[in-house]
Order: structure tokens, then sequence, then C-alpha cells
């Protein structure tokens, strides 16, 4: 031990040793420990910091240990408990024997378990999974082998039927006679119940059958629900089992009944039996509580009705559904028959052509695919990506029937060509596209007579001959170029900026760039307006700012915001401090502003009451759902917290068209992205886009832009100094009579 | 100690036939080479010889069994039970001086027939509570406490045969009486259904399609998945369930019916399927602070680490909750024990790892125990020290070597970011639990 006075062992103190030590426990008063105090983590190797005197082995109240008082006594917990924790290995509480392995097993338990993928989600009742409630015992099986089929041999009942006739027994009688442990001797005749046993539907077979019409199955087709067993697949149906064996084995089940006096043949829990509530019966288990009853009123009575009404309508809805399911995957089963059938039919008269030596076409032998539908949308889409090898590929496949290898090479090299010609005008481009087309199908016509002459479009090399070359990733090469592109459109812009300095803002050339306020002419609803270029120029731009160190703002480097107008400036008060910016090589085209979606006023009401105002500063989906959702309606279905329909839910509407708006507006914050609309009709992407404007600053053009702009400066700044001169001039000779010159300055203004 | 006022109330004599032996009678009895005080729980008389059903004192309950009279040491004292008092006050007579008063002769070989007025009385554990405030703690919540019954203090099934196992029952269970006659009771590995017939047996397994608790999988590793099974949902199956686990749980009760509580069930999986390893029930709404009810490895699966997993995960869905919760007491003896395992080690490896201050709060939070059990651990561990007029945290050489062991063992665990779980939410109408 290494610290004795720490070892003391309160529990057991009872030996002299540790007397010594359990005095010096009372010299100290010990505050009580609280939860909230820290306490310092000492390890053995920080004892010789320590004062080993000065160790106190912490009085505490004896803590339960949850262990009934009695039990704690029992010798072998005892022992454990009385030894430090950390060394009772070897100390063990003995348990009745367990490890003996039944032979038998692998007779009863076999099958291959599917491991699905996802975790399983399951939700079915116990006793949907096990077939009729009823299993035949060794003395049905006696019964079933000796009596009934030996008579009737040939045309045997098997155990399956057995267990379901047994099974229509127990439920008929306890519909007919639920009483029937009061005088089990009363049981009805066979004759009696009958109807009754018709009626049920055990085994689902009615079910089935109604199912199998629903679905225009042929009558007799078998086929299985998830949860039937493999066993009792192809057993009769009930009807003829009760005519042909039923009263039999009626005899022979209620003579079983009688002997448990009427109770259930196979052994069921007391509570399943009906009787009476009886604490002293250890057997008794598995009572329902008991409730103080809740007074039946009229409200609560409609509210349960509507409740069960609502739950019928959703069953049937369920219902529907899975039946639609069912319907398809019958369709898909059929499809799947026929194409069996014709496959069949083809082998059958490829054998008779042989037979009969006809010969000629074989058309009837191919089955003809047919030619997926490829919409408009799609090309142009196709159009829009193709200025990567890639599209060559999934082109090809548009193209269907011939997917060879030959063809790539030709059409690759045209689509580059064709890559070029994009930097052409859009009417070039839209001929170009034509052109395209056209030779497209030319490359198809002439594909097809490639593969007719080349038979063998794989050459198998020799693992020797293959060339060692490194395969490049599609993927990879693509991001490269995007890379590339960037990095050249950025660094022009970086290099014009240098150049420009501080006497010219391109309010264009950041892509960090404020944003625009588009002010759209009355006349004209971004609802309706046709996007080109045209109409977009008639936009008016209100304000654009540029503000050098966006950037540092946005990412919280700096607070300090200053803007420039488009004469370069400087915006003294920015009535609209929302700054954002958006960029477009980030994949998702975020904006991003820093200002906070909620503004905050205290406010000092009467009586000295403070109000905090809230104001919503983002427009959300809500204005607009407004319009026509009563919201108040949704407060109220969800105060009373009725049980509603979903169908009828005003707060799943709400949620669902929100969920719908979030991404389908034709607006965002300010306004539309007209960068993206027009070109949609021009048919140019977004990247393409850019690399334009990319390029258009390393033009002639930028350069005479900036040399008016500058040059319009100057003649404001000019005609400024004139003002202001001839306004000093007119103040120092004031005597003089008005100057026509100052008569027309205002009019120059 | 309570037993031995006991034993000086009852009447001590030599006796020489063994007839004389009588239900309530205490004897000496050989069990594993020692002499042991034992008390005659029952006597069978349907085969010859009789045989005697035993509870050894001191031993825990599942040691009890069956006897030959040969087991007797009729050479020492044998102590009988004190006759009733009727004037007696009513306090005496709560004190669990067993037995009911058995005519003498009468040979009591049926064990469902029972003196109904002194039922009551026995088998009360606790003294201080009478049964009706049992009840009513049962009503309000709980899974626990005994079934007073006499005839619950014997085993009613001698093997049962579940799966691949062949299994010695512990405890009274309150499967179909039928049962009991059987030799040995067949349970289904996935269904949990019972069986006294082979032949049934077989035929259910023909039909039965089950491969794993009915309920939706929570957590999936390499080794166990836990499945989350709503009482109120799968009646049938948790019913079984119980049943099961009566045979090994001394303390459960199944009073009530299993609506109030959710069930863990941990599984482990082959090609066969889900095979159930262990399980724990937490209520649904807990008055305690509960966050296990009852908990169980299946005894086949015992001593192989099963149940520090589970407890890890009970403590893994408290997380989730942002709870701190305990097991439901009375904790049985192997409970602690595997709880006390759990707790230690898991301070350890936080004291160790974490800093050098600590509140017993901050603990709480990182690990969802209560501040109680951690107290308790502390305590156990002997870590908890005063020093200078403060308390601090002691981590001695065995912690640190245990820690060490710890490190070395490589225990498998819980792996949080597969438990895909969020805490269930219940109305009040759905925690009504009546018809």
């Amino acid at each position: 031990m290494p610290i004795p006075s720490a070892q003391v062992d309160q529990g057991v103190s009872s030996n002299g040793s540790n007397s010594a030590a359990s005095a010096s426990l009372t010299r100290f008063r010990h505050r009580k420990i609280s939860v909230k105090q820290k306490l310092r983590i000492y390890k053995a190797c920080d004892l010789k910091d320590l004062d080993h005197d000065e160790l106190q082995q912490r009085e505490l109240l004896e803590i339960e240990t949850g262990v009934e008082k009695n039990e704690e006594r029992e010798e072998h917990l005892h022992k454990i408990l009385q030894n430090s924790q950390l060394k009772t290995k070897d100390l063990y509480i003995p348990t009745p024997d367990a490890s003996r392995v039944w032979k038998e097993f692998d007779r009863f338990y076999y099958g291959k378990f599917q491991e699905p993928k996802n975790y399983i989600q399951f939700s079915a009742q116990l006793e949907d999974c096990c077939g009729p409630c009823y299993n035949l015992d060794e003395r049905d099986e006696a019964f079933l082998n000796n009596v009934l089929n030996f008579e009737n041999e040939g045309d045997r009942l098997s155990e399956y039927e057995f267990e379901m006739l047994m099974t229509n027994f127990e439920s008929a009688i306890k519909e007919r006679q639920p009483f029937l442990t009061m005088d089990p001797e009363s049981i009805l005749p066979y004759e009696d119940l009958k109807p009754t046993m018709l009626k049920n539907d055990i085994g689902d077979v009615g079910i089935k059958t109604e199912l199998a019409a629903e679905l225009q199955m042929e009558a007799g087709q078998p086929f299985l629900t998830k949860f039937d067993s493999r066993t009792g697949s192809n057993s009769r149906y009930m009807g003829i089992l009760i005519e042909k064996y039923g009263l039999p084995v009626y005899e022979y089940w209620r003579q079983r009944k009688i002997e448990v006096v009427g109770g259930s043949v196979i052994p069921s829990l007391r509570a399943e039996r009906g009787k009476d509530k009886d604490d002293n019966d250890p057997y008794f288990c598995f009572r329902r509580r008991e409730v103080r009853q809740t007074r039946k009123t009229r409200r609560v009575d409609s509210q349960n009705s509507q409740k069960l009404r609502l739950l019928y309508q959703q069953l049937q809805y369920t219902k529907e559904l899975a039946l639609l399911v069912a319907k398809r995957e019958k369709m898909s089963m059929d499809t799947l028959l026929k194409d069996k059938e014709i496959f069949q039919l083809r082998c059958h008269t490829k054998s008779l052509k042989r037979e009969l030596g006809i010969k000629g076409e074989d058309e009837d032998l191919i089955s003809q695919k047919r030619r997926k539908l490829v919409s408009n949308v799609i090309t142009n889409k196709k159009y829009l990506v193709a200025q990567t090898e890639a599209t060559s590929l999934k082109k090809l496949k548009t193209k269907g029937k011939d997917r060879k290898l030959a063809v790539k090479q030709p059409s690759g090299s045209d689509l580059k060509r064709q890559q070029l010609h994009f930097q052409k005008s859009d009417q070039q481009r839209q001929m170009q596209q034509q052109h395209l087309l056209q030779q497209q199908q030319v490359n198809g016509s002439q594909s097809q007579q490639d593969s007719s002459v080349v038979s063998h479009v794989y050459v198998k090399l020799p693992s020797s001959k293959i060339p060692d070359i490194v395969l490049e990733d599609v993927e990879k090469l693509l991001s490269m170029k995007e890379r590339n592109t960037k990095r050249f459109v950025e660094d022009k812009m970086r290099r014009r900026r240098e150049e420009d300095g501080n006497l010219f803002f391109n309010l264009t050339d950041d892509p960090y760039n404020p944003v625009f306020e588009v002010h759209i002419p009355p006349n004209i609803k971004p609802t309706n307006a046709p996007f080109s270029s045209i109409v977009s120029s008639k936009f008016e731009i209100n304000r654009s700012y540029y503000t050098p160190n966006l950037q540092d703002y946005i990412a919280g480097a700096s607070n300090f915001v200053s803007a420039y107008n488009k004469d370069g400036e400087v915006i003294e008060n920015i009535k609209y401090k929302r700054l954002e910016f958006y960029n477009p090589f980030e994949d998702k085209r975020e904006s991003h502003t820093r200002e906070l979606p909620l503004r905050f006023r205290r406010r000092i009401g009467r009586c000295g009451i403070e109000y905090l105002d809230r104001k919503d500063i983002n427009r959300n989906p809500n204005d607009m759902i407004e319009q026509f959702m009563d919201f108040s309606i949704i407060n109220e279905q969800e105060e009373n917290s009725d049980v509603i329909n979903v169908y009828d839910s005003k707060l799943d509407e709400l949620s669902r068209l929100h969920e719908r708006w979030k991404y389908d507006s034709d607006y965002n914050s300010y306004g539309i992205k007209f960068s993206n609309e027009p070109s949609r009709l021009n048919q140019i992407s977004n990247e393409t886009q850019v690399i334009r404007f990319g390029t258009m600053l390393g033009t002639k053009s930028y350069e005479q832009l900036r040399d008016a702009t500058l040059k319009y400066r100057q003649n404001i700044m000019a005609q400024r100094k004139k003002l202001i001169n001839a306004q000093r001039q007119l103040q120092q000779q004031p005597q003089q009579p008005q100057s026509p010159q100052q008569q027309q300055q205002p009019q120059q203004q | 100690m309570a037993n031995e006022e006991e034993k000086e109330l009852g009447i001590s004599k030599y006796i020489e036939d063994v007839d004389d032996v009588v239900i309530g009678c205490k004897c000496w009895v050989e069990k594993d080479g020692e002499q042991r005080l034992a008390e005659i729980l029952s006597i069978s008389n349907r085969r010859q010889p009789p045989k005697f059903y035993v509870h050894y004192e001191d031993f825990n309950k599942r040691l009890d069994e069956w006897i030959l009279s040969s087991r007797i040491n009729f050479k020492r004292e044998v102590t009988y039970p004190k006759p009733k008092d009727p004037d007696e006050k009513k306090k005496k007579k709560q004190k669990k001086s067993t037995t009911p008063q058995v005519i003498e002769g009468e040979t009591p070989d049926e064990a469902d027939i029972m003196d109904l007025e002194n039922l009551n009385v026995q088998g009360l554990r606790d003294e201080g509570i009478s049964r009706d405030d049992e009840l009513k703690k049962l009503r309000t919540s709980g899974s626990m406490t005994q079934n007073p019954h006499e005839v619950a203090r014997v085993r009613n099934l001698s093997k049962i045969i579940m799966g691949k196992h062949e299994i010695e029952p512990w405890y009274f269970s309150p499967y179909p009486i039928e049962l009991t006659d059987e030799d040995v009771v067949y349970i289904d590995d996935f269904s949990l259904q019972y069986f006294g017939s082979k032949k049934q047996y077989e035929r259910y397994r023909t039909k039965c399609t089950l491969r794993h608790p009915p309920g939706n999988e929570i957590y999936r590793d390499d080794y166990i998945s836990f499945f989350e099974i709503d009482g109120r949902k799968q009646r049938t199956w948790c019913r079984n369930l119980c049943l099961l686990s009566k045979l090994f749980l001394d303390h459960k009760t199944l009073y009530y019916d299993v609506d109030p509580f959710l069930f863990y069930c941990m599984t482990h999986r082959d090609d066969l399927g889900h095979h159930l390893v262990g399980y724990f029930s937490k209520e649904k709404e807990s008055a305690d602070g509960y966050n296990v009810a009852c908990i169980l490895t299946l005894p086949q699966y015992q001593r192989m680490g099963y149940g520090r997993l589970l407890i890890e995960f009970s403590y893994e869905l408290s997380k989730k909750e942002n709870k701190v919760g305990s097991p439901e007491k009375p904790l049985s003896d192997l409970g602690l024990l595997s709880y006390r395992a759990y707790w230690s080690d898991t301070l350890i490896k936080l004291l160790v790892e974490n800093g050098s201050e600590v509140t017993i709060d901050e603990i709480s939070n990182m690990t969802s125990m209560t501040t109680t059990d951690i107290l308790h651990t502390a305590k156990a561990l002997n870590i908890l020290l005063y020093y200078k007029g403060q308390h601090i945290l002691f981590l001695n050489e065995d912690v640190l070597l245990q820690y060490e062991k710890l490190l070395a063992k490589k225990k498998r665990s819980i792996n949080p970011e597969r438990l895909m779980w969020k805490p269930p939410v219940f109305t009040a109408s759905q925690l009504r639990f009546a018809w």
C-alpha cells in the first residue's frame, strides 16, 4: 500500500492497525463536498510534492450501492464488495450453466439472412410474420397421420392446412362463444359454426384473391406477399378445406377444447385468458394499468369519431398507394414475361428458318431497341457543356446505334473546332449549330460505314505491347482547365487594376463586386420581359459602387468599408450599407452579406416598460405566401393540436409551399440574376460569359472607355473650376452688372 | 443480524425421518463440499425418492436447487418456524420469517395450492413498505420489485433451449403454467416465442419469417446492432422478451404490461439473422431520472463484454438526450458489478486523460452519469481525498495501473457516430397506458 492513510477502508476498519488512522481522521473537520467545486487531480507521480500526512480519506456518507440490503450480505457479492474494486479480478459470482449447445439447432434454423445495406426499418407485428397462429403439436400430428390422412390416402391434408383449419376454429369460437370457459360442454356443433368459419379469412386467402382480382392477375396464379412463409404457399382455399376436412378435424378439436376447459388449446398467458384480475396469482402478468375514465362528452366523442374517420381515410390512401405499387410491379413483370416469350419465339423462328433454309433479312431476330426520346432542352444543354471532350462521348450515346471508339477521334476534334466558333457572334453560332448537326449526321453515317468496314475495333494486344501511358482522369483534366482559365482571368484583372491605379475604377473587373441595383422600367415586368440584350439595355443601373476592401470586410478582417461611385468619388454616407459580393467562380453561386437578418430597436413605452421591436430585413417567401394563405388558421390548428389530416393541415401546406418556393423565385433580394438570364437565350454558359468578359479586359475598347471616362472627368473638373473662378470674379466685382456669362452658367450646369 | 434473531424465534430439534422435513424448515445441507444452512422451499413427491427445493442462506436465489434427501445432514439440528401466534403484533408478522403454516404430514406437492391467507405476509423483503405501497409505486413507475408470492420463490422451468443454447433458468417466470410440466421449454431465437412441444416449435420455425427484433435498427457496427422497440407497438414480442428475461432477473416484475417501456435490443449478426444477445428497457418517461429499467445479457452471452456495451449504449442515448441517468434500483448483484466496472473505467479514463482540475458536475456532463454514481465510484476507487483543507482527486498507482490495463485491452466500444437515433417524443395521450 503506497499511502497507508489513503487506504483506510472505513467500511471494514475493525482491525486494530487502522484505528490510529481513523483516529487521525477525527482531527479534521471536513467541509461538505459540492458538485460545483473544482477538484484538483493529482497523480501518483505527484506524490513527492504532496505531504503524505495531510492526505486524508474523504469522509463520505455511506452511499447506497443500489443492491438490496439483504442481498448485499450474500456471500459472493459481499466478498467482492469488501475488497478494493481494482483487486477483485479473480473473484466472480457463480451462475447456473448456460454453456451447452443444442445439437438439433441446424435442423431448426436454416436459410440465409440478407443484411440490407441501410439500417433495418421494421414495423410489422410479430403475428404477421409467422403464418397461422396455431402450431401443430405431437398429438395433432398423430391424429393427422394416423386417423385423418390414414382414411383418405391420396388426398392428404397438409400440416399447414391443418393449422389453418385449427386457427379458423379458434377464431370462430372466440367470435361466437367468447365465454366458453364458463361452460365448455356447451360448445357449438360443427354445422352451427360453419358459416362463421367460412366467413373467416384465415391465411389471408380471401384478401389475396381479392388482391389478385384487383391486380388483374390470372386466376390461380400463385404469388407471395412479404410476410408469407415459404411453406404455406401452395395450400388450398379455406372453403375447400372446410368442405373436405372440416367435420372430422372439428370433432377432434372440439374434444381438445373441452379437455382444456374451453381455454385455448395452445398454452397461453394467464392475462390472455380473460380471467379476473388476481393480485395473488404470480402467473397473472401484464395487467393493464388502471386509469380513471375520462368523462365522455359530446366533444370528446366527436373528436374521436373524427380521428377514426381520418384514420380510415389515411389507411385508404395508403392502401391505394400500395396497390398502385403492386400494379406497377405486376406490369413490369408482365413486360419481362412478354420479353421472354418474344425471345423464345425468336429462338424458335431461328431454328425454323435454319431448318427450312430461308435466307435473307434477319431483322425479325433482332430486338429493335426503341430510340430514347431526346428532348430539345437536353440537346441544348449538351451544347453548353460541349467544350469538353467528355461530352463527345455522351453525344455519341445519344446518337445511339454506334458507340464504337473508331468514331471518337473525328467527332472530338470537330467539337474542338466548334469550341472556337463559340467566340463568334450568336448568329454565326446558331448556324454553326446547324452545321454541326449536319456534321454529326454525316459522322453517324460515316461511322456506320466505318463499322461495316472495320469489323474489329478492339484489337487485343499482348500485355507487353500496351503502351505505358498514364491515363488521365476526365474530371481532373476539366478541373485543370477551369483552374487555368480562372487564373488567366484573375491575372488579367489584377494587372488591369494595377494599371488603373486610383484614377479609374472599373466596376466590372472585380468579381467581388458590390451589387448593382437594377431599375427596371415600369412598362417591363420581370415576369414577362423577354431576356435579350436589347431589353436589358433598357434597365437602368441606379447605383453601383466600388469598394476596394470589400473582401476584408466580408472576411471580417476589417470593419472599414468605403465605397466609390462611378465617378470615383468616395461616398460619404452610404445609405445602403448592404454590401454583398458575388463570386462567379464559386460552385454554389452564393451571395454573401454581412448584414444581420433582423434588426432590433429598443423602445421605452409607458410606465417605463421596455419593448424590443423587431424588423425583418430579408424578404422571405412567407410574404408571398401570405397573399393566399391564412396564417391564423395555422395558428389555430396548432394551438388546438387536434389530430389533423395531413391533407388538411395548413402548417403542412405552408411548409411544402415554403420548401417549393425556396428555390423557385424569380427574384432574389437584389433583383434578377440578369447576368445569367440573357445568356440562356444566347446559349452561353456562365463560364463562357466570364471568359468573354475577361478577354474583353484585354481589348482596346477597354482602353478607349478608360480614356473617355478620364477625359469626361477632366472636362467636368475644368467646368467646375471655371465656375468657381467665375463666382470669385463675381464676388470681387460686386458693383459690376451681371455678365451674360453668369446668366448662362446655370444653364450649362 | 436479523437472521439469527429469527433463528432463535424458531424451534430447533433433531429429527431422523425424512418425512419430518417440511416446507419452511431450515436444515444443514451439503453444498460443494461444505455444510450450509438451507431453507426448504418446496418438496416434490411426484416421483420417488422425494426431492427438496432448497435456498441456501446467504447465497443468491439463482443457486437454489432441487436436492435429494441424502444431502440433508440429519446429524445437525433442524429449525422449524414458530407457529403463528395470532396475538402477535402485525409488524412481527411482516418480518420475513418465512413459511406458510403447513399441517404436518400433508404433502404439499402441488406448488400452486397455497394457504392464501398467509401469502400477503410472506416474501416481503422490505419491512417498511407494505404490499399496497409497493403496488402503488408500481402503478406510477418502475419495473422492479419481486413478486411477493410464495410460488414465485421456486424456479418453475428446469431448462430452456433458445436457439443454439441450452440454458438453466435462474428464477421464476410466469410463462403459461402448462409449460412448467415440460422438461424443456423451447424459445425461438428471433421471435422469443415459447413452446413446450418440440413439434410445435418445429412447425413454427418453418413458418416464421422474422430474422431480427421487430423494430428499427438504430445502431450498427461490425460486431453488434441495436434495435429500438416500442412496447406498445410490439406487445407480443416485448412480452416474450420480458418473460424470458424474468428467468434471469430476480427483481423484475411483470405485474403490469409492457406499454410504458422502450426496449433497446442488442443483437449479434450472422448468416441466419440478428440473434438477441441482451437488452435494456427504458421508461418512456421516467419520474426518477432512470435511463435504464431492466438490463440483461442473456446467460449464454455473459462474461464476454456485452454487458459493458449495453451500459455504454444506455449512456450514449442519455448523452443524445442531454440528460444524466442512472439505472433503476434495486440493482442485482451482477448488475452492480457491471455498472461499477463501467463507471470506474469511465471515470479513470476521464480523470487520467483530462486536465488537472474538474468538478463533479463537469464529469457528470461529460459522461451522463449522475453525480451520485460518480461519488459512489470515487469512493469505491478510494480517489476522493482530503488534502490541506481541500478535496482532491488522487489517482494512486492502482488506478494508473488500471488505466494502463484499459489501454492495453482495447475493449470493444460503442461508436457514437453510428448511432442513428433521435430521442422519441410522446404525447400525453401516448403516455397514458390504459385501455
